[in-house]
């Protein structure tokens, strides 16, 4: 068998485009790997193999017709399994949901299946997406590619491991608290979580209506702006989506590093890191600098309002989305989940009320430092991926409680909007994927995937592909 | 504090595990420490929290 299916869109779309490749081959391709090693990484809920075979050959035949529709074309992708996706179920990771088969696609899948994406399955997510462990109480863990006995972190932790692991070419995320760039960096992939109201999120179960952003999963830099081009823009279906001009995205323009001043915070950021992470990050960080690029050390103090915003808020709008459900069927939702929704219940309005000045504090603190700086960097998480099982978290001999060590560095973005980046700088000495994350000023995405791109090229280090055993 | 959250849930008419009381309890301490950050917020800090959604401009 090929290995098409470890393939980047940048790589594969251009032979699509040249009859090179045929559809039905890629997506054979994607299916044996799928066949083969799902059992070993629990990624897919729903596999679609009838399915996608046909929307396969229609791809095929449209492309020897001369209708070949762009980079997306006959491209498989399996998608989190709380996209609503018309006459196939969506689950959203719980039990409530496991008949609930949608009407109607998300604004994304109907954009995607426009662009020409095969649809391969629904992928593995934390319940509702309300937690970062991907340790689903209905379905079984996801597991990470790298080392099966891991997490893969989540909500988005069947993508990670489906991208990572060749079972699907790319995919899209969803992230209230970094559950795009969490499983994105624990499995050696990039996220984008792009800026609020770039995206629609219209057909897509929510978890916290003012947190919640939607955004590409790959394996490459230049595969998230093929995606982001394809989803980006105005939906008058979503009440957070913006009606800004749509920038090019794809292919990413390169960029001269004398050109960019990167901030690395001085504060907060680089708290609490394991020593491997932040040696793998700042030796990024002196790669640009070798460039030419101009390194500047800057101070967020309002970041410490970041915690308690973050926590508020989710909560909060969680448990009023949920409320009425809840309030039934209790009883059927996961031990961990049914427990912050009991949580969120008891908050105060002077609490919420509280949380949404701070993230306006925090908005105007990071626009101004942004103002002196093209982007900032920092890492995505503090840690790599820990056994699936484990709560906590050791760095540099403390324990530390995993979910919330996940939210910790990824929650400034969903609070502000801004967006941000994730993508592999490293391995541990255990081989465990890192990941750095690099945060740009509102709708700036153009600058952020050059930045990746600029440093894709100049990290030091050698990206691999996971190796699982042969089945 | 158990009667009181077992009262606060029984007003709310959520059907809530009484397993779960401690791990609330510590939420509720957490969120507590946690707001001991936060600054005195002016009248303007009120005035956008609405707009917030829609505010991030280029």
């Amino acid at each position: 068998m090929s290995d098409l299916h470890f393939q980047t869109i940048s790589n594969l779309a251009p032979r699509i485009a040249r009859k090179e490749i045929s559809p039905v081959e890629l997506l054979d391709s994607v299916l044996h790997q799928i066949q083969a090693h799902n059992d070993d990484v629990n990624a897919y809920i729903t596999i679609l193999e009838d399915e996608s075979r046909e929307a396969a050959k229609k791809a095929e035949r449209e492309i020897a017709q001369g209708k070949y529709r762009g980079p997306l074309h006959g491209i498989p992708m399996g998608l989190k399994d709380l996209f609503y996706t018309a006459g196939i179920r969506t689950t959203a990771g719980s039990a409530i949901l496991k008949d609930f088969v949608p009407d109607t696609d998300a604004t994304v899948v109907r954009k995607l299946k426009d662009a020409g994406v095969i649809l391969t399955g629904k992928l593995n997510m934390h319940e509702y997406a309300f937690g970062a462990t991907n340790e689903n109480p209905h379905y079984g863990p996801s597991r990470n590619p790298w080392d099966t006995a891991r997490m893969t972190g989540g909500s988005s932790g069947g993508g990670g491991a489906a991208v990572a692991a060749g079972l699907s070419v790319a995919t899209l995320g969803t992230d209230t608290g970094g559950s795009i760039r969490t499983p994105s960096a624990l499995c050696g992939i990039v996220g984008l979580k792009p800026t609020f109201g770039r995206v629609s999120k219209h057909g897509v179960v929510p978890l916290s209506w003012s947190l919640d952003h939607v955004g590409p999963m790959a394996r490459s830099v230049a595969d998230a702006a093929v995606l982001l081009q394809a989803i980006a823009g105005f939906d008058p279906q979503d009440a957070a989506s913006k009606n800004a001009a749509v920038d090019t995205y794809a292919p990413v323009a390169s960029m001269d590093a004398k050109t960019l001043v990167v901030g690395v915070p001085g504060n907060y950021y680089f708290d609490g890191v394991d020593p491997q992470v932040e040696a793998n990050v700042r030796a990024a960080i002196a790669a640009l600098a070798a460039q030419g690029a101009r390194v500047v050390e800057v101070s967020i103090p309002e970041l410490a309002l970041a915690m308690f915003a973050e926590l508020v808020t989710i909560s909060a709008e969680a448990s009023a989305y949920h409320h009425d459900t809840f309030t039934k069927h209790a009883r059927e939702y996961g031990a961990d989940v049914r427990v912050l929704l009991e949580g969120g219940e008891l908050l105060t309005a002077v609490q919420y009320l509280k949380a949404q000045q701070s993230r306006r504090l925090l908005q105007e603190a990071m626009l101004k430092v942004l103002s002196g700086v093209d982007v900032l960097v920092a890492p995505t998480l503090p840690f790599t991926a820990p056994s699936i099982g484990e709560g906590h978290v050791e760095i540099s001999g403390q324990l530390k409680d995993f979910t919330m060590e996940c939210v910790r560095f990824a929650a400034p973005c969903n609070l502000t909007g801004f967006p941000s980046l994730s993508l592999p700088v490293g391995f541990s000495s255990a081989g465990l994927p890192i990941g750095m994350q690099i945060i740009g000023k509102p709708f700036d995405e153009v600058k952020l995937l050059q930045v990746g791109a600029l440093v894709e090229q100049v990290a030091p280090f050698e990206y691999k592909n996971p190796v699982l055993s042969k089945r | 504090m158990e009667e009181f959250l077992r009262q606060a849930f029984l007003l709310s008419g959520i059907d809530v595990n009484p397993e779960d009381f401690p791990y609330i309890v510590g939420q509720m301490q957490g969120l507590l420490q946690a707001s001991a950050v936060l600054p005195s917020f002016s009248l303007q800090d009120v005035v956008p929290i609405l707009t917030l959604d829609t505010g991030v401009t280029k």
